[in-house]
């Protein structure tokens, strides 16, 4: 996109949202693809964006929470789902999605076990439910703690 | 030089780092391993090939810092020097490091990514990780048949826990919500299903933050049925088992 065309309304926003599989992970790429070029976007649309990124850092926080919990004991997703205080079917929609960016693994299914499933041609982990118990990848342990902690970047304005 | 036995003296001071790094790192798994109720690590192999790494690497390290193999004469100076080795390999390793503010390290980040490791993958991810699953689930299923006549006092006695970690701990984060819980599960239409699950909910956090013995004494004054203190009776320890009270109290 030329920044001389650069056309970005709130609008057009939403409808790109709307129609995604994903509504987070679109929300937060579309954050990322307008933040530089913020100045040259009306004053709603920037009420907008403050708002929307408000939403995704909540997103955020409750992922994080969910990989807290689960780090700390070996709990399955109902469980979860009452230690941080969310309906069940969102949380595995968390855990699905962090699943899916490789954060967690069913418990009983190490990565190294995709090493010999690899042979197969369709391996494919279980879906999430209720009942399933997860454990921490290697990722999602560093995303937690991570080994060189980043300095206090400051607060993004809108 | 003939064999190794010669250096056994040496072999005797290099061993003094080990056994401290043993001690402090099996003290932290264990810490670890609290926190889920049945978990006992020592049953594992994978739990001692860990304790043999963690014991050759500060060995290896002191041989070589102290140039052992030269073979100097054993003093009192040598073997605390081999103390001071012992000492710093713990110490190196739970650090944050902030060289020159730029790059502030974490070395514990690194310590704890092995431990937690070998944790998930030998007890939560085998046998014992189901174990633990499947007692959860029991407690549930068994808070589920009590009556709320019956959970009261277990009730009033999770309020106590849950008051004297507020008043003496700084985990006001962790726990702001008890009373909300506690308050819906002493509701008499909350329905019994909902209670085990909001029961079961504190007794995690009580797990969490307390350890396993203070659950287990939680779990006594909810008069759960004995099925559950008959199947596990291997792996609770006897002294919190429901089982012994009630043998106490018919003879």
């Amino acid at each position: 996109m030329n920044s001389s065309t650069f056309t970005f309304t709130w609008e057009n926003s939403v409808a790109t949202i709307l129609n995604a599989n994903d509504f987070g992970t679109t929300a937060k790429d579309l954050l990322n693809r307008v933040k530089p070029r913020i100045t040259q976007t009306s004053e709603e649309t920037r009420l907008f964006l403050k708002a929307l990124s408000k939403n995704v850092a909540a997103i955020d926080a409750e992922s994080i929470r969910v990989l807290r919990c689960i780090e700390q004991q070996l709990l399955t997703v109902e469980d979860a789902a009452y230690m941080v205080d969310l309906p069940v079917q969102q949380t595995i929609h968390i855990v699905q999605k962090l699943q899916n960016e490789g954060y967690v693994y069913p418990q009983g299914h190490h990565p190294l076990s995709k090493l010999f499933a690899s042979f197969r041609t369709t391996f494919q982990l279980p879906a999430v439910t209720p009942d399933s118990t997860f454990n921490l990848t290697n990722k999602g342990y560093w995303h937690l703690h991570p080994f060189i902690k980043p300095r206090k970047r400051e607060e993004t304005t809108w | 030089m003939s064999g190794w036995q010669p250096l056994l003296p040496w072999i005797a001071v290099a061993t003094i780092p080990g056994v401290l790094n043993v001690s402090v790192a099996s003290e932290e798994l264990f810490k670890k391993s609290n926190l889920d109720p049945l978990s006992t690590p020592y049953k594992n192999p994978g739990f001692w090939l860990w304790a043999i790494v963690e014991f050759s690497l500060p060995l290896a390290l002191c041989w070589w810092q102290l140039s052992l193999g030269t073979q100097p004469s054993i003093t009192w100076e040598l073997i605390f020097k081999a103390l001071l080795a012992g000492l710093q390999f713990p110490a190196l390793l739970n650090a944050d490091l902030k060289i020159g503010g730029v790059l502030p390290i974490t070395l514990k980040s690194f310590h704890d990514f092995l431990l937690d490791r070998i944790y998930t993958l030998f007890n939560r991810d085998r046998k014992q990780g189901d174990r633990n699953s499947e007692f959860w689930r029991d407690v549930e299923y068994s808070l589920r048949d009590t009556s709320i006549f019956n959970s009261s006092s277990g009730l009033i006695y999770l309020e106590d826990q849950f008051e004297r970690m507020e008043r003496y701990e700084s985990r006001k984060l962790a726990i702001s919500k008890y009373k909300d819980d506690l308050a819906s599960a002493r509701k008499p239409e909350t329905n019994q299903s909902e209670r085990a699950k909001l029961i079961k909910k504190l007794l995690r956090e009580i797990c969490q933050l307390q350890g396993r013995e203070t659950l287990f004494r939680t779990l006594q004054s909810f008069h759960l049925k004995d099925e559950l203190w008959v199947k596990y009776q291997k792996e609770i320890p006897q002294n919190f088992s429901q089982l012994r009270l009630k043998a106490g109290r018919d003879r």
